[in-house]
């Protein structure tokens, strides 16, 4: 965070004018505000996909029909959740039922934090990072007791009740299996965790050991469990608790607890991805040196004119494209529904039209702006920006796909297999994961 | 007995990675090399059997998926893509080759049937009046179907009976100036001086 806005502070002019402090200040709400985008995003992503998926599994097509491919389904459900009513029961204690969601929300908001984009993309690398990541990953059991107790319904405090043994008792499994990666890699840096594993997959985490292998898994199931997911969610168990502590809350408030769910999946295959799939290396790729001195030369030469010319002659035929999709498209949805006024589809495709070549006129701009030369070069942006950011970003993805597969293969626990499945099997075998690796690290490694 | 737990420990452990993973295998492929069964009914052609609209942006019957990995085509599934021919929809009727014999409004448990017939010249039978069928009613129990001698009712393929209008779905077959046509000619043939029985038995033995 300092790096960062020392760096815009020296080079931009405009940060200088307003002062150090206004500049910390300003560089805060923009990453803040970037980072809850991105979290609602993801939210809504992860709940096309798991709906998607639920489907699919089921050998149906999922939601298909607001968007390409059903992929606008999220923001019609989330004006949908927006449109209804608020309600508070009569005897709830007001202001933690208000509250309640927010505290779930900011705990996972908060775990973006420390999770890297890429060698350079990360908001702030606290040399305490996967601790603080775990720290906040308890967080969300606050809330969740929070929502329970003020619902001032039984079944919402059971749920809550559920929720605060299930997720205190896996945190330690959960804590085990990231000891081993921290024991590993020698430092508790999420940057430092995953330039460790740099060179290639053997390096990576996960092949380091045997035990590796099993913290690995036991960090997969717990994590689901931190993150109340089929199989473990007994926190709200349909069939026994109804919905568990979110039973009272409509509206955008149950959306909250909804998209907090939801990301904490990213969240947690993010940290599986840092821990034991190697962030955002790509082998080979991700290091500059790998390309060989060819490949150096070609990237360095690519200038930001030369690139962004060739954008604005690919974009032409995109916007011809485009235009005549939207147009085809209202058509069609005028076609089917009598709701829509004619004048307002049209008039979409011409603000689409009109986007469109702003876009252009801005990236025209930008071909003749003056550039700085601290700016990344486009070389610099593609392969420490874009491809790390790509890379990390799709095998968080894979965990994530497999987590919510999961939900769709397996029934849920019992109360008493899940606690005997925490404290009879991935307590003791994280106990030797990390007693093991241990071992391993003196005997094998260095 | 400790060794045997130990080793029932390791079984456990076993047997749940097993069977996730069976598990896990099997949604997998469902999810992805198998073809969706869904029929995407309103831009689906259900009576044809295929797509009603190529160029509906989601109603197009192949999902990417299924194209990248081409198993649209190897399903084999239970579910029929089509109405079947035989479908018991809606009740249809044939006019002309009703003969008014009431059958099927005196077999129909809840009456949804109404009609009414008159005697008119040249017609086989009698013609209906008025045939009514009230499809609010109808349980497609198929009596009136079976028991029709000429089959002027019958069960069509169509089920799309949503309305807005309750009365809408008391069906009147018998336009209403047909239906005053034909009281006019049965009102003439009853003014004529019409032969009784009798009389056209005894026109018969005088040819003989």
């Amino acid at each position: 965070m300092d790096n960062l806005v020392n760096d815009l502070y020296r080079e931009f002019t405009l940060f200088q004018m307003i002062g150090h402090d206004a500049a910390a200040f300003v560089v805060m709400l923009a990453c803040g505000l970037a980072v809850l985008t991105f979290f609602g995003f993801m939210g809504g992503l992860f709940t096309f996909l798991e709906r998607k998926l639920a489907g699919w599994t089921n050998s149906r097509r999922g939601p298909n029909r607001v968007g390409p491919y059903g992929l606008a389904q999220f923001a019609a459900d989330g004006v949908k959740l927006i449109l209804k009513e608020d309600i508070i029961p009569a005897e709830a204690d007001r202001t933690f039922f208000r509250f309640a969601p927010y505290l779930v929300l900011l705990g996972t908001a908060l775990s973006f934090v420390v999770i890297p984009f890429g060698p350079r993309l990360i908001i702030s690398d606290l040399n305490v990072g996967i601790f603080y990541l775990l720290a906040t990953g308890s967080f969300t059991v606050v809330g969740l007791i929070m929502a329970g107790w003020a619902s001032n319904n039984k079944w919402a405090l059971l749920g809550g009740m559920r929720s605060a043994a299930q997720i205190v008792s896996y945190e330690i499994p959960n804590a085990l299996a990231i000891l081993v990666v921290v024991l590993t890699a020698g430092t508790m840096s999420v940057q430092g965790i995953i330039r460790a594993q740099a060179g290639g997959v053997q390096h990576w985490f996960l092949f380091n050991s045997p035990f590796c292998i099993l913290a690995f898994f036991i960090y997969f199931t717990t994590s689901i469990a931190e993150i109340n997911r089929i199989p473990f969610d007994i926190p709200e168990a349909e069939s026994e608790l109804v919905a568990g502590y979110n039973i009272e809350y409509s509206g955008m408030r149950f959306g909250v607890f909804f998209v907090a769910e939801f990301s904490n999946i990213y969240v947690v295959s993010s940290i599986a991805v840092i821990c034991f799939l190697g962030g955002w290396q790509l082998p080979g790729l991700a290091d500059a040196e790998a390309l060989g001195p060819i490949g150096r030369k070609v990237g360095e030469s690519l200038s930001y004119p030369s690139v962004l010319s060739a954008l604005m002659i690919a974009m032409l035929p995109c916007i011809w494209f485009a235009w005549k999709a939207m147009r085809a498209f209202s058509a069609d949805v005028l076609r089917k529904s009598a709701l829509l006024p004619s004048r307002l589809v049209r008039m979409n495709s011409e603000l689409l039209l009109l986007g469109l070549l702003a876009a252009f006129a801005t990236l025209a701009l930008l071909l003749h702006w003056p550039l700085r030369s601290r700016l990344p070069s486009i070389y610099e942006l593609v392969f420490q920006y874009l491809v790390p950011f790509l890379t990390f970003f799709s095998k968080a993805m894979v965990i994530a796909f497999v987590i919510l597969l999961w939900r769709w293969t397996l029934p849920r626990l019992r109360v008493d297999q899940l606690m005997s499945v925490c404290w009879k099997y991935m307590i003791p075998l994280g106990f030797v994961c990390l007693v093991g690796q241990g071992f391993w690290l003196c005997l094998f490694n260095p | 007995m400790i060794s045997g737990n130990i080793a029932n420990y390791f079984r456990n452990i076993y047997e749940s990675v097993n069977t996730i993973a069976t598990g896990m295998w099997i949604t997998f492929k469902t999810a992805f090399f198998e073809r969706k069964v869904t029929l995407q009914y309103p831009s689906y052609d259900v009576f044809e059997g295929k797509p009603k609209d190529a160029f509906l942006p989601n109603g197009s019957a192949k999902q990417p998926f299924e194209l990248l990995l081409g198993a649209a085509q190897n399903y084999r599934g239970p579910l029929s893509r089509r109405v079947a021919d035989r479908f018991r929809g809606l009740l249809g009727y044939n006019e002309p080759q009703c003969i008014a014999c009431l059958l099927c409004m005196q077999i129909c448990p809840i009456d949804v049937i109404a009609v009414k017939g008159v005697r008119i010249e040249g017609r086989k039978g009698k013609a209906p009046l008025t045939y009514t069928i009230d499809y609010a009613k109808c349980m497609f129990c198929g009596l009136c179907v079976e028991s029709c001698p000429t089959g002027a009712v019958f069960f069509t393929r169509q089920f799309e009976a949503s309305t807005f209008d309750f009365d809408a779905l008391a069906k009147e077959f018998i336009p209403a100036e047909v239906r005053r046509e034909r009281l006019r000619l049965s009102a003439e043939a009853s003014q004529k001086p019409e032969k009784s029985r009798k009389e056209k038995k005894e026109d018969e033995n005088d040819h003989l």
